[in-house]
């Protein structure tokens, strides 16, 4: 039987540098879809995906066994992207270039268009509304894990969520349109 | 024709309430169920190398304890690096002089260990343990061979060491070859090697 997270971590914290190496592989892939739909860049994603590991490792004492290790990844990877997108011009021009690069960005092994086309229009949506979202309806949180990873009251969680909804509902084409927005 | 913000499609979508009524309405909630799905479905692989990358740039672990040990300490005074630079140089001096003229009398003997192990259907076996401070991707065995074995052979000073083999850089073994093992304390064995000028024990 693998071992649990919290004897992996318990063996990094002896030294053990190799635990980390099964930690990784177990949530990469799940730190790495975040901070994808997050960022719609493929090599953005990748050094997100690099600084969250190596930031959990650096905290990893600070580690509370009781919560879930993937969350515990996933609030700092959220954090993370949030600082990224901190700065207003920043963000903008960010959110710019990712609009442009996006179509060669999102390199496919989504091989849907409607998949693909919806990952374009998450990156049209705000960045505040993006996190709650995918949290949501990804990771499957609660409205009080988003709350509390996000550092936001429980009612803005479940606002952002409903906004992001519709925001990406409204822009997406609907599958028999044609094109109609 | 954009679809209005409805209360009842959120609080479906949320598992409260009573389910929309209306055709318009529920046609609208299966538009959002089916992008949500979308949404979920939409999983992604990180590129393959990303895990050898990340692992490549981990601090050491000598240096992540003393991080952690840092964030404990109040910061030092400005002139503590200069003083123990100071006592430091007065240290070496008393000593170094006496020494200098004076062979060492006992050199450090590096032995060559010869590892093997069985695991014929591995794509990549490792050796990690305290000689490597537990880091993967330092020592790599050669193989398989037609039997299945995979080998290193490598120097150590002499001393105490304790190791696992790392398969696939996921499935930890203890070396079936050793003579001493003990428990790691996280539910394994290391095998124990005792190096010696004199001969070398598994």
């Amino acid at each position: 039987m693998d071992p649990s997270d919290a004897v992996l971590v318990e063996r990094c914290l002896a030294g053990n540098t190799a635990a980390y190496n099964d930690l990784i592989h177990r949530y990469q892939d799940a730190v790495f879809g975040f901070v994808l739909r997050m960022s719609g860049n493929w090599h953005e994603a990748a050094d997100l995906t690099q600084d969250t590991f190596l930031r959990a490792y650096r905290k990893l004492d600070s580690y509370d066994p009781r919560f879930a290790f993937r969350k515990w990844l996933i609030s700092i990877a959220a954090n993370l992207t949030k600082n990224r997108f901190r700065s207003f011009f920043r963000r903008r021009r960010m959110e710019q270039e990712l609009a442009e690069r996006l179509n060669d960005s999102i390199q496919s092994p989504i091989d849907n268009p409607r998949v693909e086309e919806l990952q374009q229009v998450l990156m049209q949506i705000p960045e505040k509304l993006r996190a709650p979202l995918i949290l949501k309806h990804v990771e499957g949180y609660s409205y009080e894990e988003i709350a509390r990873t996000l550092g936001i009251s429980v009612s803005a969680a479940k606002m952002r969520v409903v906004r992001a909804r519709d925001g990406i509902v409204q822009r997406l084409r609907r599958p028999d349109s044609g094109g109609e927005l | 024709v954009k679809p209005k913000p409805v209360k009842a499609i959120h609080d479906a979508l949320d598992g409260v309430g009573q389910p929309p009524a209306g055709s318009e309405t529920e046609a609208q909630l299966r538009r959002y169920e089916e992008t949500l799905r979308m949404l979920e479905q939409s999983r992604v692989a990180a590129p393959p190398d990303l895990a050898a990358r990340i692992m490549d740039r981990l601090p050491s672990p000598a240096r992540r304890r003393f991080s952690t040990l840092k964030n404990w300490l109040p910061a030092p005074p400005q002139w503590l690096a200069p003083a123990l630079a100071g006592a430091a140089l007065a240290v070496l001096a008393l000593f170094a002089g006496d020494r200098l003229h004076k062979p060492l009398e006992t050199e450090a003997v590096a032995v060559e260990v010869h590892f093997e192990l069985h695991a014929p259907g591995a794509h990549r076996v490792e050796l990690v343990g305290t000689f490597n401070h537990w880091q993967p991707g330092t020592i790599r065995l050669q193989g398989p061979d037609a039997s299945g074995h995979w080998e290193a052979r490598i120097s150590l000073p002499e001393g105490r060491y304790e190791y696992q083999f790392l398969i696939d850089g996921r499935r930890w073994v203890t070396d079936p070859a050793a003579a001493v093992v003990r428990p790691d304390g996280f539910g394994q064995m290391n095998a124990v090697l005792e190096v010696s000028g004199e001969g070398t024990t598994l």
